[in-house]
C-alpha cells in the first residue's frame, strides 16, 4: 500500500511510503505510523486530517473504519485553507 | 454602548475640506457589527442608484469591529468599501495593518471619506485633530516610496494606508496598500480611492480602546496566544503559512493553471512552500495582534529586480506562477513585487495576464495588437505587459479595466475563459472538480474572491461531486461565519482556518468587549441579514438579477481538465443550477437571486422593500 503525505505529515515521514498490510481498516494502516505522525491525522475518534483513498475522501467511506486493502492508495493531507477539523466537529453540533 | 465600539463615526468631505464626528447608531452597531456590515448599511442608506463608482459622489468607507484592535488573536483588520468600479456593485475588502488599530484608537469606529480634493492630498487624523493635507509631493510615488516618507514624517507606528499610480491611474483592480505588501479592496477601491485625489491616509490614536470589561479580554487574549501556540501545525504553519498550499492543491487538480484550464502543474515543486522556505524566504511578517504571521518575504535572486524582497502567499504565486505557466520562483516574486509597489491586486493581474495568453494561443489577439508575444512561463514578457497594465499604457489599458471588459472588448467567444464572476476575476482554486467551491465562487457578494468562499477543503474531506441541499447549506453557514461574523467583527479568520483555534472564542471576546451576549445562532443571523443586504445592493445597481450572475465562466462546464489524477472532470450545468436553487432557497431569495419580502422582513431589513421595489417586483 502506497502512503502519500503532504504538509507536516510529510516532514516527518518523507513524501511517499509503502507499507505491506493486505486487508486493513484505515485505523489499522494508521496504527503502523509512529505516534507523532499518527497524533496529527487523528485522535483515535475521528480524523483530524483529510484522507484520501484512491482519491475518494475517507470519510465518507467509514473514516477511521474504512476498508482499504493492498493495492490502495493513499494521500494524507492537512486541512489548508478550509476551515481545521474543529470546524467539522462544531458544525455538526449545530445540526 | 460599554465597550467595543468607540461609538463614534468620522465624516470627511474631500470637496469640502470639513469633517464632522458623529455618533453610531447604537441598533446598526448591534445588528451589523461592523466592517462589512457598516459598510454596507452606509452605502445602501446614502448612495443614490447609479452612482459613478469613480466620480465624488461614491463613498470610501474605512471601517473597523467591535473586535478590531482588542488582545484577541489577529485582530488587526480594517475593511475598505466602496461601490466598486471594477464589477459595479458592493465592493470591499480587508487590510491587515496598523491603521485598524489605530483608527479605534483615535476614537472612531470607521471613516466615511465622500467628495473629491481639488488636489492630490493626504487625510491625516491624530485623535480628534482632523486635516487635509497637501499630498502633491507624494503623488506619482509608488506604495513603498509613499510608506517611507509617510513613515518618515508621521512615524513607523502611523497607520498608513496608501495608493500607487496605478490607484491614482483609475485601473479597475487597484488596491489600498499598507506596510509595503498589505494590500486590501480588490474590487478597484483603490481606484476609487484615486478618484477622490486622496493619495494616502495617515492615523494615530492614543486613547483606550473602551471595553466592557477589559480584564476579561486580557485573560482571554493570553489564554488564546497561548492555545494558538500549542496547535498541531503552528510551526508549520509558521515557517510556510499559505504557501504550503501550492503543493495541496496540486495533489487536489486544483491549482490554477494555464488560465484554469488545468489544475495540476508540473513544476509546481519549483514555486511552492518548500521552494520559498529552502531558496527564498528571508523573513516573515504579520498583522498587529497577530502570533501566527502569515506573511512570507522572499527574495528575488534573479532578474530585473534581483536582490529586492516581496511578500506573498498562496494567491499571490499561484496566479502569477502556475496560472501564467510560470515555474520559475523569482518570475513570481517580479510580478507580485510589480503589483504590490503599483498598487494593483495580484489574483486580478495573474488573471488579465492569463486571459491575454489564451486569446492569443487561441488566435484571437495578435502579437500586433498586444505589442508582444504572450506564452506560457515567459516571464519577461509577462513582466513588460505587467508594467504596461498597471501604467495603463497600450494594450496594457485594456486589461487594466479588468478580464470582463477585456473580453467583452476582443469578443470572439473570449467570455468564455475570461475567468470573472460579476467582474471580479477569480482568486487561485481550479473548480472543474469542485462544484461546491465554484458555487461559492458563484454567490461570493464582492464577486469571485476566496474570503467569502473557501469550501473546497470541506468538500475534498467530505467527498467531491457531491450534489445536494446539504451541501448548499453547509456553504451558506461557512459563508456566514467567513463573510460574515469575521468580515464585521473585523478581526482575521485564519487562526480558526489555518490551527484550528475554537469558534467558540469570539462570542466569548464579544461578551468581553460589548458586553453583549451573543450566541453563534445570532451571529448567523446577523451574517444573513449582511449577506442579503449586499444582494439588495447589486440588485438596485443592476436594476434586476439573473442567475448567469452567480455563475461562473463557461470553461469550467464546457472544456475538461485534461491532466492529473482528476483529468475528464468538469462542472455539470444541471447540477450547478440544483445547487444554485437550494443556495437562494435557503438565502430565503427567489429563483432570480432576488430576496423576498418575508426573507427582508425576517432579517430586520424591511426598510429596504419600499425602495427595491422601485426597480424591480418583489416575491412574497
Amino acid at each position: 500500500m502506497r502512503i502519500r503525505f503532504l504538509g507536516k505529515p510529510k516532514e516527518i515521514m518523507g513524501g511517499v511510503i509503502e507499507l505491506n498490510l493486505g486487508r486493513a481498516t484505515l485505523r489499522e494502516v494508521l496504527e503502523r505510523l509512529p505516534e507523532d505522525v499518527r497524533k496529527l491525522i487523528t485522535d483515535g475518534e475521528k480524523l483530524k486530517m483529510i484522507v484520501l483513498i484512491n482519491g475518494v475522501s475517507a470519510e465518507s467511506k467509514g473514516g477511521l473504519d474504512a476498508p482499504v486493502s493492498q493495492d490502495d492508495e493513499l494521500t494524507i493531507m492537512p486541512e489548508i485553507s478550509g476551515g481545521s477539523s474543529h470546524y467539522f466537529w462544531f458544525s455538526g453540533q449545530r445540526e | 454602548m460599554r465597550g467595543g465600539w468607540t461609538g463614534k463615526l468620522l465624516r470627511v468631505d474631500l470637496s469640502k475640506g470639513k469633517s464632522v464626528v458623529q455618533d453610531l447608531d447604537p441598533k446598526v452597531a448591534v445588528d451589523f457589527l461592523g466592517g462589512r456590515g457598516f459598510a454596507v448599511k452606509t452605502l445602501w442608506d446614502e448612495l443614490p442608484r447609479g452612482t459613478d463608482p469613480l466620480s465624488p459622489e461614491n463613498l470610501l468607507i474605512l471601517a473597523t469591529g467591535p473586535l478590531t484592535g482588542i488582545s484577541m488573536p489577529s485582530s488587526g483588520k480594517l475593511v475598505v468599501a466602496a461601490k466598486s468600479p471594477l464589477t459595479g456593485g458592493y465592493g470591499d475588502g480587508n487590510i491587515g495593518t496598523r491603521a485598524s488599530v489605530q483608527l479605534k484608537k483615535a476614537g472612531y469606529d470607521a471613516v466615511i471619506i465622500s467628495g473629491k480634493a481639488e488636489k492630490p492630498s493626504i487625510l491625516s487624523i491624530e485623535n480628534d485633530k482632523v486635516e487635509i493635507k497637501d499630498g502633491r509631493d507624494l503623488w506619482g510615488l509608488d506604495t513603498y516610496k509613499a510608506q517611507e516618507e509617510l513613515e518618515r514624517q508621521y512615524g513607523k507606528n502611523s497607520g498608513i494606508l496608501v495608493i500607487g499610480p496605478s490607484g491614482e491611474k483609475l485601473v479597475k483592480f487597484a488596491v489600498i496598500t499598507s506596510e509595503k505588501g498589505r494590500a486590501g479592496g480588490r474590487p478597484g477601491i483603490g481606484a476609487v480611492m484615486g478618484s477622490k485625489n486622496l493619495k494616502a491616509v495617515v492615523i494615530r490614536g492614543s486613547k483606550e480602546i473602551p471595553l466592557a470589561d477589559p480584564k476579561e479580554v486580557a485573560k482571554l487574549g493570553a489564554e488564546s496566544f497561548k492555545d494558538i501556540k500549542s496547535k498541531d501545525n503552528y510551526d508549520f504553519w509558521v515557517r510556510q503559512g499559505t504557501m504550503a498550499t501550492v503543493e495541496w492543491a496540486n495533489a487536489n487538480a486544483a491549482l490554477p493553471t494555464y488560465n484554469m484550464s488545468e489544475g495540476v502543474f508540473d513544476g509546481y515543486d519549483k514555486v511552492g512552500g518548500n521552494a520559498m522556505e529552502k531558496i527564498y524566504k528571508i523573513g516573515q511578517k504579520g498583522c498587529p495582534n497577530c502570533n501566527m504571521p502569515c506573511g512570507n518575504i522572499n527574495e528575488i535572486k534573479e532578474g530585473p529586480y534581483k536582490g529586492r524582497d516581496t511578500e506573498v502567499d498562496y494567491e499571490n504565486i499561484a496566479m502569477l506562477g502556475p496560472n501564467l505557466g510560470i515555474d520559475n520562483m523569482n518570475w513570481a516574486l517580479t510580478l507580485n513585487l510589480i503589483a504590490d509597489e503599483a498598487g494593483v491586486d495580484t489574483i486580478s493581474l495573474g488573471s488579465v495576464l492569463a486571459f491575454a495568453t489564451e486569446a492569443m494561443k487561441r488566435g484571437l489577439i495578435s502579437e500586433g495588437d498586444a505589442g508582444l508575444k504572450l506564452d506560457w512561463g515567459n516571464g519577461q514578457a509577462y513582466v513588460e505587459l505587467a508594467k504596461k497594465i498597471v501604467n495603463k499604457e497600450g494594450f496594457g489599458s485594456i486589461l487594466a479595466e479588468g478580464v470582463a471588459y477585456a473580453s467583452q472588448k476582443i469578443g470572439k467567444g473570449s467570455e468564455k475563459f475570461a475567468m470573472h464572476v460579476k467582474g471580479l476575476e477569480i482568486s487561485a482554486y481550479d473548480c472543474h472538480a469542485y462544484i461546491g467551491m465554484a458555487l461559492a465562487y458563484g454567490t461570493s457578494p464582492i464577486g469571485a474572491h476566496h474570503k467569502d468562499a473557501w469550501f473546497i477543503s470541506y468538500e475534498i474531506r467530505e467527498g467531491r461531486g457531491v450534489v445536494s441541499e446539504e451541501r448548499a447549506k453547509k456553504l451558506i453557514w461557512m459563508q456566514n461565519v467567513r463573510g460574515g461574523f469575521f468580515e464585521s467583527a473585523a478581526a482575521c479568520r485564519l487562526p480558526w482556518v489555518e490551527v484550528g483555534y475554537d469558534l467558540e472564542w469570539y462570542p466569548k471576546f464579544l461578551k468581553a468587549a460589548t458586553g453583549l451576549d451573543y450566541s453563534w445562532d445570532d451571529l448567523q443571523i446577523i451574517a444573513n441579514r449582511i449577506y442579503t443586504l449586499m444582494r439588495a445592493f447589486w440588485v438596485r445597481e443592476k436594476g434586476g438579477w439573473s442567475r448567469s450572475l452567480d455563475t461562473p465562466p463557461a470553461k469550467w462546464f464546457e472544456e475538461p481538465q485534461t491532466k492529473g489524477p482528476l483529468a475528464g472532470s468538469k462542472l455539470n450545468r444541471d447540477d450547478y443550477e440544483k445547487m444554485l436553487t437550494w443556495y437562494y432557497e435557503n438565502r430565503g431569495w427567489d429563483q432570480n437571486g432576488i430576496p423576498r419580502k418575508s426573507t427582508l422582513r425576517r432579517l430586520g431589513l424591511d426598510w429596504v422593500i419600499p425602495e427595491l421595489e422601485r426597480v424591480v417586483s418583489l416575491n412574497e
